[in-house]
């Protein structure tokens, strides 16, 4: 075990949004990353309104400390946000936030995936709805 | 410092004095009160010493060191149950080598009372670890720890046989070796030295017949480690120690793990090197031993002094020696004891655990195993993250997230645990100081931690609704 900040001690111990929603309400987008063998899995949950508002947000994750701590942040950050502003979210803002050490940058990264393919994954239900 | 005179000098430089004197003060409620008298006063100049000792209380072997604290709520204070990283120096040991500091010689230091008087100390020392090991204490020479002790002899054997004009040479290890040697076969290998990395099986344990095979005509040495620092499982020494006489060629066995937890008996097994080290077993950290049986040719792959028969030069470290031996002396006689009491204690912790959670696996063979060790998988749940929950437990993880270098425990895959379960993997290793009371505490609170974990892990979610996860395109990210 890292010898971690207690700011991510703290977000480990008492992560926010920690849940999960229904994958088939075409108003919630689904973002799904990495791998059992690598260590971490994050899946996100997000709910947008009509007006590309994401209004809920919730997150399970299989993970280390960093990951699951990394991955609250960025529920914490991107609830209440517009899609747009949301997408501009970086694994460095999610790095910095927690001081994330060096070695646990790719933690990070996992978040910015999720918020990614999340958001993707609610665009592409709104077009299949579209047709 | 005061001058040390000549009769206090002589009434203290006898190892068993050291041992009996030792033996009382800690039948004082603290080694204040020892210190008080005037044989050992300078001992207790050293302040560190004086104050973590404290605590030290009755001549029990089972007297907690005070630095070994039980409030949990203390995260810095947390149980320790990493006893196969090492362990904390006895409390009797740290008294034992305090006042051998009466004794400052130099035993290579053949012209004096001072240096006399450190020779019989590091006689006496060798003696006693000779005799629990029932080896010769000519058969027996210090080290700085295990790592030098299979450095010696693998570098060793394969220098003598090169010194005597044998260039084709094989040396057989195992997958599951601690790094000491497989470090050391790595670099051998560079210099045209071929080894085989037998793989062991499932359960941590070396097919004999397999062995048998793979030694070739040009195989001089096999090196096998007894007791695996991460599972815990007992290699069949013996029966590998004669395939090796049969064949004719030698066997180092790394024993760090195994003095103090199982009976070595070398008269009774063919080995012709075997290493130790202190720290293992509640002795100093920086000394080891290097069995070497008689006739066995190693040379020296350090050079100075000629001290230790020639094949360790460089001061030996007295102080060390009489720890070391104080160390084994104690383990030694708690033994059999301490391993009745860890079989309960981990059968105890184990049948509540599995029979509390689903998806655990003890890895490596539960029989042949010291019963102090428990690695387990707690599947859908990484195993950092689990340690996180349990900051009032020190312990270790095979988990690539744990390492400094990402890489999850190379002896787990050896044994062909899934990739997916390594990084769920703890390793709990009990020792001389845990208690019941530990163990009931830690098996709810991992209990506790483990549902907790598993409530936010979406792997979780996927197993109990059915999904095989071996089955699952999986984004891969690094």
């Amino acid at each position: 075990m890292n010898r971690y900040n207690e700011k991510i001690n703290e977000t480990f111990k008492n992560p926010k949004n920690v849940g999960s929603m229904d994958e088939t309400d075409p108003t919630v987008g689904v973002g799904f990353v990495g791998s059992p063998g690598c260590g971490d899995v994050l899946k996100i949950y997000i709910k947008v309104d009509d007006e590309d508002r994401i209004t809920d947000v919730k997150f399970k994750t299989f993970g280390c400390g960093s990951a699951i701590a990394s991955s609250s942040v960025l529920t914490e950050k991107v609830i209440g946000l517009k899609l747009e502003e949301a997408k501009k979210i970086t694994n460095k803002d999610i790095a910095d936030e927690l001081s994330l050490p060096p070695i646990k940058t790719h933690c990070s990264v996992l978040a910015e995936e999720a918020i990614t393919e999340a958001i993707a994954d609610l665009i592409s239900k709104r077009s299949q709805q579209a047709v | 410092m005061k001058e040390i005179k000549n009769s206090e000098k002589t009434s203290t430089n006898n190892i068993n004095d050291i041992g009996a004197k030792s033996d009382m003060c800690c039948d004082h409620n603290s080694v204040e009160k020892c210190c008080d008298s005037s044989s050992i006063e300078q001992c207790c100049d050293i302040d560190s010493i004086n104050n973590e000792n404290k605590a030290c209380c009755s001549s029990e072997a089972t007297c907690k060191p005070s630095y070994l604290s039980t409030n949990q709520s203390n995260s810095s204070n947390a149980v320790y149950l990493d006893y196969s990283a090492t362990t904390p120096c006895d409390p009797k040991v740290v008294d034992a080598i305090c006042e051998s500091y009466q004794c400052f010689g130099n035993p290579h230091s053949i012209t004096h009372q001072y240096g006399w008087d450190a020779t019989d100390l590091v006689e006496t020392s060798r003696k006693k670890i000779a005799s629990i090991i029932k080896s010769d204490s000519k058969e027996l020479i210090f080290t700085s720890g295990a790592t030098e002790s299979n450095n010696i002899s693998i570098q060793g054997v394969v220098k003598s046989r090169q010194e005597n004009g044998v260039s084709d040479m094989h040396i057989i290890t195992t997958n599951i070796e601690h790094k000491a040697t497989l470090e050391t076969c790595h670099e051998l290998e560079q210099n045209g030295i071929k080894v085989t990395y037998l793989s062991v099986e499932a359960n941590g344990l070396l097919d004999l017949q397999k062995f048998h095979d793979a030694i070739q005509k040009n195989t001089v040495l096999a090196s096998i480690g007894w007791v695996n620092s991460e599972l815990g499982t007992i290699q069949p020494i013996k029966a590998i120690g004669e395939i090796c006489k049969e064949k004719g060629i030698l066997l180092h066995v790394d024993a760090a793990q195994a003095l103090g937890r199982i009976k070595i008996d070398l008269s009774d097994i063919h080995v012709n090197l075997m290493s130790f080290s202190a720290h293992k077993f509640y002795g100093p950290k920086g000394i080891g031993a290097l069995y070497i049986k008689r006739k066995t040719k190693v040379s020296p792959i350090v050079f100075g002094g000629r001290q230790e028969k020639g094949i360790r030069s460089g001061t030996v470290p007295v102080q060390l020696c009489v720890g070391m031996a104080k160390a084994a002396e104690i383990v030694e006689e708690s033994r059999e004891d301490e391993y009745v009491r860890m079989q309960r204690l981990q059968k105890k912790t184990l049948d509540r655990i599995t029979s509390s959670l689903e998806d655990i696996y003890v890895n490596g063979d539960l029989d042949q195993r010291v019963p102090h060790n428990m690695n387990i998988s707690f599947a859908y749940i990484e195993g950092e993250a689990l340690m996180m929950k349990l900051k009032n437990y020190a312990m270790s993880s095979a988990s690539a997230c744990s390492s400094t270098t990402l890489q999850p425990s190379y002896v787990l895959d050896a044994i062909g645990i899934d990739e997916n379960l390594i990084h769920t993997s703890l390793r709990i290793v009990m020792g001389r100081y845990t208690t019941e009371e530990d163990m009931d505490n830690f098996t709810n609170d991992i209990i506790k931690a483990v549902n907790d974990l598993r409530d936010m892990s979406p792997l979780w979610d996927m197993k109990k609704s059915g999904v095989d996860l071996k089955k699952v395109k999986w984004h891969t990210h690094h």
